[in-house]
């Protein structure tokens, strides 16, 4: 590993042919509280994430990006929330929410009607993450708990009819669905570390994408269809990197000494949004993909 | 300039300007001996080879098995989803969830053989900064026995006194423990309160804060403007200040301002002192800039530093502070937030205490109370695991570059080395320069032996 970082300068210089990324990151935070797994309102005006703040609870956030007012989500909330989510049509947030002993239960909140349905997985202790709506459906794919691992799973948007996608004994996470909804790139570790995955919304046609020592995580399909972002450490730190479904052609994003992390496109397919740990502050960029 | 607290609202300070209000919420978490920086000083052993002691607590018990003791060849309901990466050590791996410690194993050495009395937060972590489990079989009302031996820097403190510091210092939100109560040996224990550690909290901005009193919440700055006011509150929160006389209380706050407005321990405790590139390097996190006020701290004299990891063991709970305890979700919060955090903190620690030469006489020791179970769980998770877990050793002459007691192949058992918590503290102490004999004179840690690899 340390072989690897210390021919990181090296890789920069090489990545610079394959990097055609024309404009610098944006920041668009300046705090540099813990964040974590950012993504795009369907409109593209707003990102929503979810932040470590004083005294040392996950909060969710929502970040208007054409004023850059930052608001905290459910405020009446006592428990640590995670990765928010929100459906292509506005309406409904979905997000994880600790309680009991403790659990992280995913919640599927219709911001009109200001009702909000459950999906609580069975056993104490059992977690639910990283929530993602899968488009031309109503059901919302996520990470759960399980026997040995974790699975693939998806509820409707009543938290109800939970069905499994995957049955892989293994380390099954962070769903992210196709553009057309029939199928869900994910990771899972059934070779010995996260690679990543397809499968259909059936469970059907798994495939690997990718194959490396070091893991690749955090999956993100393009809204466009063609290109899935992710997260490798295979030059030493997270960094972003993109693949073509077409080509297998892989090209990385970001590359530098601190951690990038957790990419996902905006509606068009034009810009990633994702935290990164430049000068030791967590904060948000924005991307602009070629 | 240094930041402290005063009830909710912070102030700043400069040089030695501390505001008596900052004393009074200082007095009641200053135990006395902790203070004895006001008191003639005392030197242990010329040839220790240790003349201070940062020891990081990991709270809640870290997953080894995730760490520095990966099983690659385990099957797979044991070895969890990530890799081995070789580290600069040949021969040895470590998770690649730590490529920042992998690149500088060659600083410090790797225990893979702690093991603990017990898998009860309380009692374990408890017994790692005593060494013992209680000796007189009581029970404090939360299910916890009472009677633990002091804190190795209860006994640190109560031997090396250093002018103008404070000679025990631990850095949390408050008393460390789990959602049930505080640690019963985080200080004096069986010596008793005013052998606690001087308390500190250090926010993600480098803010420091005392925690721990708010006992005079309300009161302007102003009201304390003269010595008579002063004792006036002094004997009002001497009343809300269990086991502590009045008396007692009012030499402690003495000593107390005497020792913080001393300016060789302001400027210890100003961690704006610190270039903004190294602040940058510790990271926007409590625990990066407590490892780096702890740096600061040795650095300055302090006989023994306790940064804790988080103030409580648990993580999802809404009191809780991302502890270890990651019985739910283990995989995901080790990649999301303990992995990372912990590779980035420790790795800039080890560089800087040794580019700066601390190395050479600072004994630097991280670890949890216990390891995580290697089989997973049935929520696919990890639980508690006291029967085999790691620790982390540097400096004042520890090896560079080993790893010392082999797990077996499912990191569930020592094979070999097993190290025991009276052990880790028999070390400590042989380390800082504290005989046998005066061990026995203190009548601590009497039966035990220090651990030879790491001598």
């Amino acid at each position: 590993m340390y072989l690897i970082r210390s021919c990181k300068a090296l890789l920069v210089l090489l990545m610079l042919a394959s990097v055609s990324s024309g404009a610098e990151p944006r920041q668009l935070t300046s705090d540099g509280v813990w964040k974590l797994s950012p993504r795009y309102s369907p409109d593209g005006e707003s990102v929503y994430y979810c932040q470590s703040s004083n005294p040392g609870r996950m909060f969710m956030h929502q970040l208007d990006l054409q004023t850059g007012k930052d608001k905290q989500l459910l405020l009446e909330a006592t428990d640590h929330l995670f990765d928010p989510v929100i459906s292509r049509d506005g309406r409904y947030m979905a997000y994880c929410q600790s309680a009991g002993s403790p659990q992280l239960i995913l919640m599927i909140r219709d911001t009109q009607e200001k009702k909000t349905a459950q999906y609580m997985p069975v056993g104490a202790r059992s977690t639910a993450r990283r929530p993602a709506f899968v488009p031309g459906t109503r059901l919302v794919a996520f990470t759960e708990s399980g026997e040995g691992g974790q699975q693939i799973s998806v509820v409707d948007y009543e938290g109800k009819n939970r069905r499994l996608v995957t049955e892989i004994p293994a380390n099954n996470r962070w769903p992210d669905p196709s553009p057309d909804g029939k199928k869900l790139v994910f990771c899972s570790s059934k070779t010995g570390n996260y690679e990543l995955f397809t499968v259909n919304l059936d469970g059907t046609e798994l495939t690997q994408l990718t194959n490396h020592p070091l893991r690749d995580i955090h999956p993100a399909w393009s809204p466009v269809g063609s290109r899935i972002a992710f997260v490798s450490v295979r030059d030493g730190d997270h960094e972003i990197f993109l693949l073509d479904l077409a080509t297998k052609k892989l090209s990385q994003l970001t590359s530098n000494e601190t951690r990038d992390d957790f990419p996902s496109w905006s509606a068009d397919g034009t810009k990633l949004v994702y935290i990164s740990q430049q000068g030791g502050a967590t904060n948000l960029f924005e991307l602009t993909v070629p | 300039m240094a930041i402290l607290n005063l009830g909710s609202n912070p102030i700043k300070t400069c040089g030695n300007q501390l505001s008596r209000r900052s004393l009074l919420k200082i007095g009641t978490t200053l135990p006395l001996v902790s203070l004895l920086g006001a008191q003639p000083a005392a030197e242990a052993a010329a040839d220790a080879s240790a003349k201070s002691v940062l020891f990081v607590n990991l709270i809640g018990a870290p997953s080894h098995i995730d760490l520095f003791d990966p099983k690659p060849k385990a099957p797979a309901e044991y070895r969890g989803p990530f890799a081995a990466i070789q580290t600069r050590t040949p021969g040895v791996h470590f998770s690649e969830l730590l490529p920042k410690s992998a690149a500088i194993s060659d600083k410090y050495t790797v225990v893979r053989t702690n093991v603990n009395h017990s898998g009860d937060h309380l009692i374990a972590m408890s017994t790692m900064m005593s060494g013992y489990l209680p000796t007189d079989g009581g029970e404090t009302g939360n299910g916890a026995p009472a009677g633990y031996q002091p804190n190795y820097g209860s006994i640190v403190s109560r031997s090396i006194r250093r002018h103008g510091l404070p000679s025990f210092v631990s850095l949390a939100k408050g008393p460390i423990g789990d959602g049930r109560g505080p640690s019963l040996a985080a200080g004096g224990n069986v010596w008793g309160r005013h052998h606690d550690p001087f308390m500190i909290h250090c926010d993600q901005a480098g803010a420091i804060t005392l925690p721990g009193l708010d006992l005079l919440e309300g009161l302007s700055p102003g009201r304390l403007s003269d010595r008579r006011k002063l004792q006036q509150e002094l004997n009002t929160a001497s009343r809300r200040v269990d086991g502590l006389a009045s008396s007692e209380l009012s030499a402690l706050y003495g000593q107390a301002y005497n020792l913080l407005t001393s300016a060789r321990s302001n400027k210890a405790f100003n961690i704006e002192d610190e270039s903004k590139a190294t602040r940058q390097a510790y990271g926007q996190s409590s625990f990066g800039q407590s490892c780096l006020l702890g740096r600061r701290l040795v650095e300055a004299g302090v006989p023994y530093v306790q940064v804790n990891w988080s103030q409580y063991a648990e993580v999802l709970y809404g009191f809780s502070d991302y502890g270890w305890d990651t019985h739910a979700d283990n995989f995901g919060l080790m990649e999301d937030w303990h992995g990372p955090l912990l590779d980035h903190v420790f790795s800039t620690l080890m560089n800087d205490l040794d580019d700066r030469g601390l190395l050479d006489t600072t004994l630097v020791i991280m670890m949890g109370e216990f390891g995580r179970t290697p089989r997973i769980n049935s929520i696919g998770s990890r639980d508690h695991w006291h029967d085999c877990y790691f620790s982390i050793w540097a400096g004042a002459g520890v090896p560079r570059g080993q790893v010392v007691g082999m797990s077996d192949r499912r990191a569930e058992h020592p094979l070999t080395n097993p190290l025991p918590p009276a052990m880790v503290g028999t070390t400590i102490l042989e380390k800082m320069g504290i005989s046998g004999q005066q061990r026995a004179e203190l009548n601590v840690l009497q039966d035990s032996h220090v651990f030879d690899p790491l001598m």
